[in-house]
């Protein structure tokens, strides 16, 4: 196998990688060859060099699968350790969370605060696994908790409501339905934008990192956009006269227009859907196929909603909130990352 | 035959970080380096090597850094972290001590 055959048959092998990533890969090894070639240690005439160097490199696919067990260890347990806590949270939710529970004085806030402190711990071993998917996961849902807080533990917190758990990939959110807090926009509005100020700079500080990566960059930027999107979402409709009519939660009406048992399998299915899309976003290796996943595991539930447009009375909430809002970010990335591969194949 | 093939690329962390201990130098002098202190014993492939140097790196104790003009030919450099020191000297000790005990045991069933 002569160089050239050899690297691109590397770069077949490195599918999984961004185009940036297979550069910087290729160019090791190729520098690594031409670096041989150079060598008058491995003979004086170049092809003698060359017979040499391409014996002592091993395989290309043996070569590709050696990156991918170091740069994608462990994406299955990554997966897992989203999908597992929040289908704990789910059951739990749905098995104890009632409404006469919530009422109890003060039982948001607590509620609020264990949740934050399990994603405290979720956010930690991150870390120790060194995962950015699941860093930026944990630390976007903990940012959408603590964002909330403010208003329960000055606001609201003797009033009830009804608690709302919601699970979208990236986005697990409380949305609490009660009287405006007497706090005042400090409390409802000023604080939490701080908490989620804060967050955003973390969030921009980690895609500084990855900036190589666009699939990864637009992963951290649904996250970041669609979690603060709900989080104010939820805070408008609080106060009746900043809530747009039109723009009502499909969750808030699936049950008037079906039965209960109807009603609980589509909220079932549009739950999970978008997790088995987020399952495929982690494990596959093709990447066109991981840029569909990643888009479906956001408009999945969108999708569902407009399909039962019965159940769902009002299709502009999901159309705009669970479809186009998703699609406007993966779309022009997507659309970016096959613009800049042209020019990098066409550069290499 | 394959349980010496099997300890060599085992050891293969530990001979790429005791080469760099105290140098900074690029891939394919890795390769040629080691080579040349094993009188040609240890050779290894680039495709063992480079997913190696990575793994190194992503435990944090190697550090590498591209040196060179992007579109002239770069090399990427890769030196030994602290983190990386240390791990080789615990390494060095392990080794050291299985090899004196498998000697001791060897001599021991040879004179028996």
């Amino acid at each position: 196998m002569n160089p050239e055959d050899y690297l691109r048959a590397l770069r077949a092998q490195l599918k999984g990688f961004s185009p940036r990533e297979q550069d910087l890969l290729i160019e090791e090894i190729s520098t690594h060859i031409k670096s041989g070639e150079d060598d008058t240690a491995l003979g004086k005439e170049v092809e003698r060099r060359r017979q040499k160097l391409m014996s002592e490199m091993g395989s290309p696919k043996q070569m590709g699968t050696g990156f991918r067990d170091i740069h994608r260890p462990g994406r299955l347990v990554d997966f897992l350790l989203i999908l597992i806590p929040t289908l704990v949270v789910y059951i739990l939710d749905r098995s104890f969370l009632t409404n006469e529970l919530l009422n109890l004085s003060g039982m948001l806030v607590r509620i609020v605060i264990t949740y934050s402190i399990f994603c405290v711990l979720m956010v930690a071993i991150s870390f120790l696994r060194r995962s950015l998917y699941l860093k930026l996961y944990w630390i976007m849902i903990l940012g959408v908790w603590l964002a909330g807080l403010p208003g329960l533990i000055f606001g609201i917190q003797n009033q009830g409501g009804a608690l709302t758990s919601m699970y979208i990939p990236g986005i697990t959110y409380l949305s609490y339905y009660s009287l405006p807090s007497p706090g005042g926009p400090w409390v409802e509005w000023i604080l939490p934008s701080l908490i989620l100020l804060l967050l955003l700079s973390f969030v921009v500080w980690m895609i500084w990192h990855i900036r190589h990566d666009l699939l990864s960059v637009t992963y951290a930027c649904l996250l970041t956009v669609l979690g603060i999107w709900f989080f104010y979402q939820s805070t408008f409709e609080i106060h009746d006269s900043i809530v747009l009519a039109w723009i009502q939660n499909s969750f808030n009406l699936y049950a008037i227009t079906t039965g209960p048992l109807a009603s609980a399998i589509w909220l079932f299915v549009a739950t999970w859907i978008p997790f088995i899309f987020l399952g495929l976003f982690f494990l596959v290796d093709r990447r066109d196929l991981r840029w569909l996943a990643l888009a479906l595991s956001f408009c999945a539930s969108g999708i569902l909603s407009l399909l039962s447009i019965k159940i769902c009375a009002y299709w502009a909430y999901p159309l705009i909130t669970d479809v186009l809002l998703p699609l406007s970010i993966v779309l022009p990335a997507w659309i970016l990352e096959k613009r800049k591969k042209v020019q990098w194949q066409y550069d290499g | 035959m394959d349980r010496i093939q099997e300890i060599r690329k085992g050891s293969t962390p530990l001979l790429i970080l005791s080469v760099l201990a105290d140098k900074k130098i690029y891939g394919y002098q890795i390769m040629r380096e080691l080579e040349k202190r094993s009188d040609g014993y240890f050779t290894m492939t680039a495709a063992l090597l480079y997913p190696t140097l990575h793994q190194l790196e992503e435990q944090g104790l190697l550090e590498s850094e591209w040196q060179g003009q992007p579109g002239t030919r770069r090399r990427k450099y890769y030196t030994i972290t602290t983190k990386g020191k240390k791990a080789l000297q615990a390494s060095r000790i392990e080794w050291q001590n299985f090899l004196t005990h498998l000697f001791k045991t060897l001599q021991f069933s040879g004179e028996s």
